[in-house]
């Protein structure tokens, strides 16, 4: 057993045994690092692409008039955009990718209760991905519905609404099966003496995500397939004329959807957490209030789609209803921040890039969210609904909240997962550009949309044209400072100063065993009775070596 | 103009009230606990605050329930003002003016009790509105949105919602589309126009197409009108450019291949293939253009209006006698013109046409004053340039260029006019 002391990048196993050929030792792979990482590649090249997607929007945007691209092209363009950002970079997001890698590593697991399951995840999410893009190039080009698919248009139009609503399906399985795994995995594999409030919160936020994942996902199957059948068969469930309702599809596409927002935003909420109390230096506080608040807004989040349809005909009753239970989300959502802040109280704050990026998002998803309380009071959202308002809402919750967490956690497991540094000072640069690009580029569409500018116009009215320009300007900023904080962790990766297993001094399992960590992740799995972030005087209470020895082979 | 700021209909003021309620009590909140962290972030940052002197605290129990109920209470009174206003919008009252309100892609029709049908909405000042909004049964989801009023409702095919509102003062206001509807989404555009009452019994008990038709008014081809008033020209251009479908012009007569049931056929499109097309236009499609765009036109144009129209794609042609000033009234009224400029010297939202020609008067040029003679270099800046010297008394901003959308003939035409007025 003289190879255990390699990491994860050297050795894997496979589904079918051994392989010669390191592609294929990569894409059959069940080591759930190896999986998050083949997620963590794929994802970025989606978001890649749906961003350039909406800088040729902005660009389109910049002047009135059609400058570049047609009107039937941009609303391809914001189909693709929404389609990718959502379905193929956001929802899978943070788990696929943070969750995989962490899950069992902060648990002391050797890796998720079903590894080929994991894998099986991954070749749907590639089936799917596959899907959408095929749709682009073929008949009549991609789907042009929004990424919402309101009937009746998603049946009338020419276009490949099959193929993306087919791809949504499949990428749908892909997200029940891993919440599956990971609700088993948080189940069954604790390490010993780690009950449920002893684990890190990283671990609670994953678990609400997984159970939207398993419960709300199937509702929006169901009704990507009625839509499919509508346009081959004709069946008339959302047809008028048949005497069905286009307005159910809005009602069954939000049963999925708005929990998925809270599907996007839980697990992020969940990097926050880690990341507070490490450079904060002392232990979170209200531990239990932000365990239990993820399990309430995941309740809640289920209760609220009708606030997505106050101008859509609903009794005046079921929207006071909505709107008070929309509120109602923001209590537990308010109790989280400031039980970090409340952290930072009496700290000894360490601004490394990881606390920049999470303090920026506080900055960020407090607008978002605050905003989210605007549109729910109902009055004001009859008349900021479907505008910029809306649109710049929710890009501050989730760009600047899902997102932007998830770059936070980027950077915090960065020096795990390659087990190098990236140069800090160039990343706080790069987060700077970034925060300031985001809001040069979404601040103005609140003002935009208070003045009633609708959201998916190709083209507008003269008087918005100003904050159009502005948008477009941060939009290029912000995509600059994307770049640069890619290759700043491209640098890092390549030429970056080896980490060690903790250089945060955290206190997480994930820190006691090597970086990158070794194919079994543990050695030892130690006896956990005690609280995931415990210092005393800004130093860890325990520091373990839980790597795999050569004297002491696992199993 | 921006029409979103300022609220014209009777419960705009409730709906701002409660706007500036929540977005005032969210900045509060924001600043609040954004200032707490920066103080924090300050205070307890590791140059000022070393490792031993961090103080674990992670509980306190009187604080975490002060900062559940206290935002309770802030988010109840959010609840509440957007109850309030909700109650206002929402309130129709019994005594009320119903107009019929279809939307369809990619232009709305406004269907009065007595039958008028318009483009734009006409409404008189200080009456109640009661607007029953539908989509046309085979259309697609718009969204009827009038900032202004502080109005919106979303179309759905085959169900009627009910909106109301009263407007509190005459100009006119956009009416946008606000469900995304495909390629002419956001050219989905129209006006309200507020009137005062006696201007509006007028047109209404008159058999003008809008008030702001004068009776001399260049007489169009019926098919024309028909092409007109089913909102075909706005996928089909008269001048050859292609927008969604193909234009009308030359259109009969000539061979192009459609395709049925995806196989491309040549055809001729006579009168039988022309009468297909509008009655079953998905049925054999022009290629290079997508189909399930228009629905058909069965039951909604008779068979002998499509004659009518298919006489004149013929080219058929009425009778008309060009006379200049009918010309340029209807120049004035198809853009809209009258709406703020009257013809009797009345001030509305702009100066009147009335005698406007050759005097002098005075503009404001950035903040100075100037005298200026209004002869016909200045009346066409004006049109093109309304912002760059405004009349004495009146406001900039309210008048858009004219530029693109005015020819220089027209122009021409107009300034002819105003010259005898």
């Amino acid at each position: 057993m003289s190879n255990v002391h390699k990491s994860f990048y050297d050795e894997t196993h496979t589904v079918f045994g051994h392989h010669k050929n390191k592609i294929l030792q990569w894409i059959f792979s069940i080591d759930h690092k190896r999986i998050a990482l083949l997620y963590l590649f794929v994802m970025f090249a989606f978001f890649a692409v749906a961003v350039s997607t909406a800088l040729v929007m902005r660009l389109e945007l910049f002047s009135p008039g059609q400058d570049f691209i047609d009107p039937d092209t941009y609303n391809q363009a914001f189909t693709l955009h929404g389609v990718i950002m959502i379905f193929l970079f956001i929802i899978p997001g943070i788990p696929a990718v943070l969750g995989n890698f962490l899950l069992p590593l902060q648990l002391g697991a050797r890796d998720v209760s079903f590894p080929k399951i994991n894998l099986l995840s991954w070749w749907l999410y590639m089936l799917g991905a596959l899907l959408a893009v095929t749709s682009l190039f073929i008949g009549d080009g991609f789907a042009d519905t929004g990424w919402t698919f309101y009937a009746p248009y998603s049946i009338k139009t020419d276009t490949n609404v099959i193929w993306a609503l087919s791809a949504a399906f499949i990428l749908g399985f892909a997200s029940i099966l891993t919440g599956i795994n990971f609700v088993v995995t948080i189940h069954r594999l604790r390490a010993p003496g780690m009950g449920f409030f002893k684990m890190p919160l990283f671990v609670w936020s994953l678990y609400a995500t997984s159970w939207i994942q398993i419960l709300a996902t199937p509702v929006v199957g169901i009704s990507l397939i009625m839509v499919i059948l509508e346009r081959t068969f004709g069946i008339g469930i959302f047809d008028p004329t048949k005497g069905g309702d286009p307005v159910l599809l809005e009602h069954m596409f939000w049963i999925y959807s708005h929990p998925a927002v809270y599907l996007m935003i839980l697990p992020a909420f969940g990097i926050a957490s880690e990341i507070v109390p490490t450079f904060c230096r002392k232990p979170i506080f209200g531990y239990h209030a932000i365990a239990i608040s993820s399990a309430m807004i995941a309740g809640v989040g289920y209760l609220v789609w009708g606030h997505h349809m106050y101008t859509s005909g609903e009794s005046e009753m079921i929207k006071l209803i909505f709107s008070a239970l929309t509120f109602f989300v923001a209590v537990p959502t308010g109790v989280k921040f400031f039980d970090w802040i409340a952290t930072m109280y009496k700290a000894s704050i360490d601004f490394k890039t990881p606390m920049l990026w999470t303090v920026g998002t506080f900055i960020t998803f407090i607008i978002g969210g605050l905003t989210g309380l605007i549109v729910a009071s109902v009055g004001v959202d009859i008349y900021l609904h479907d505008t910029y308002f809306v649109v710049a809402h929710f890009h501050y919750a989730i760009l600047g909240g899902v997102v932007f967490l998830m770059f936070a956690g980027m950077h915090y497991w960065f020096p795990k997962i390659t087990g190098k540094m990236y140069n800090e000072k160039h990343a706080a640069r790069a987060f700077y550009t970034i925060f300031i690009g985001f809001n040069l580029l979404w601040f103005p569409m609140f003002i935009a949309g208070m003045l009633g500018m609708p959201r998916r116009y190709f083209d507008y009215l003269p008087e918005f044209e100003i904050w159009h320009k502005l948008a477009t300007i941060g939009s290029w900023v912000f995509a600059l400072g994307l770049i640069y904080m890619f290759y700043t962790l491209y640098r890092g990766w390549r030429y970056g100063e080896l980490a060690g297993p903790n250089p945060w001094n955290a206190t997480t399992l994930e820190w006691q065993i090597p970086s990158p960590p070794q194919l079994p992740n543990f050695g030892e799995i130690p006896y956990v009775d005690y609280m995931p972030y415990e210092y005393k005087n800004g130093e860890p209470v325990r520091h373990l070596d839980l790597s795999v020895k050569e004297d002491k082979p696992h199993e | 103009m921006l029409e979103g700021i300022k609220g014209v209909s009777s419960f705009a003021g409730e709906v701002d009230l409660a706007i500036w309620v929540v977005v005032g009590l969210s900045i509060l909140i924001f600043l609040l606990v954004v200032g707490v962290m920066f103080y924090f972030l300050y205070k307890y940052s590791n140059k000022r605050h070393s490792r031993d002197q961090i103080k674990n605290i992670e509980h306190n129990l009187p604080l975490e329930i002060t900062w559940t109920v206290a935002p309770m209470i802030l988010l109840a009174v959010m609840f509440y003002y957007g109850y309030t206003s909700l109650k206002a919008m929402r309130t129709i009252p019994a005594q009320n003016m119903e107009v019929k309100v279809t939307g369809q892609m990619w232009f709305w029709t406004h269907e009065y009790p007595n039958g008028k049908k318009t483009k734009d909405l006409y409404v008189p000042i200080g009456e109640n509105i009661k607007l029953a909004i539908t989509a046309k049964k085979n259309d697609v989801l718009h969204s009827y949105y009038v900032p202004a009023l502080r109005l919106k409702q979303d179309a759905v095919p085959g169900k009627i919602y009910n909106a109301w509102f009263k407007a509190t003062q005459t100009g006119a206001f956009d009416i946008l589309c606000a469900e995304y509807c495909g390629t002419r989404h956001s050219y989905m555009l129209a006006k309200v126009y507020v009137l005062e009452k006696d201007k509006f019994d007028e047109w209404y008990n008159s058999d003008k197409k809008t008030p702001f038709d004068k009776k001399e008014k260049i007489p169009l081809h019926p098919g024309l009108t028909l092409l007109n008033d089913n909102g075909c020209t706005g996928c089909h251009s008269l001048d050859g450019s292609a927008l969604v479908g193909p234009s009308y012009k030359d259109i009969f007569g000539r061979k192009v291949k459609v395709a049925v049931d995806g196989s491309l056929k040549e055809i001729l499109t006579d009168e039988n293939y022309l009468k297909r097309a509008i009655l079953n236009p998905d049925a054999e499609i022009v290629d290079g253009y997508s189909g399930g765009m228009m629905s058909s036109y069965k039951d909604i144009i008779s068979d002998e209006d499509i004659d009518k129209i298919i006489d004149y794609f013929k080219g058929g042609k009425i009778e008309v006698k060009v006379d200049k000033k009918a010309k340029a009234m209807a120049i004035l009224d198809n853009n809209g013109c009258t709406g703020c400029h009257s013809l009797d010297g009345s001030v509305l939202v702009g100066p009147s046409y009335k005698g406007m020609f050759g005097r002098t008067v005075k503009v404001k040029i950035g903040d100075s004053l100037k005298e200026v003679v209004s002869n016909e270099d200045y009346l066409k800046r004006a049109i093109l340039e309304p912002d760059t010297e405004v009349v004495d008394g009146f406001s900039g901003g309210m008048m858009s260029s004219y530029k693109g959308i005015l020819s220089d003939e027209d122009i021409d035409s107009l300034i002819e006019y105003f010259k005898g007025l």
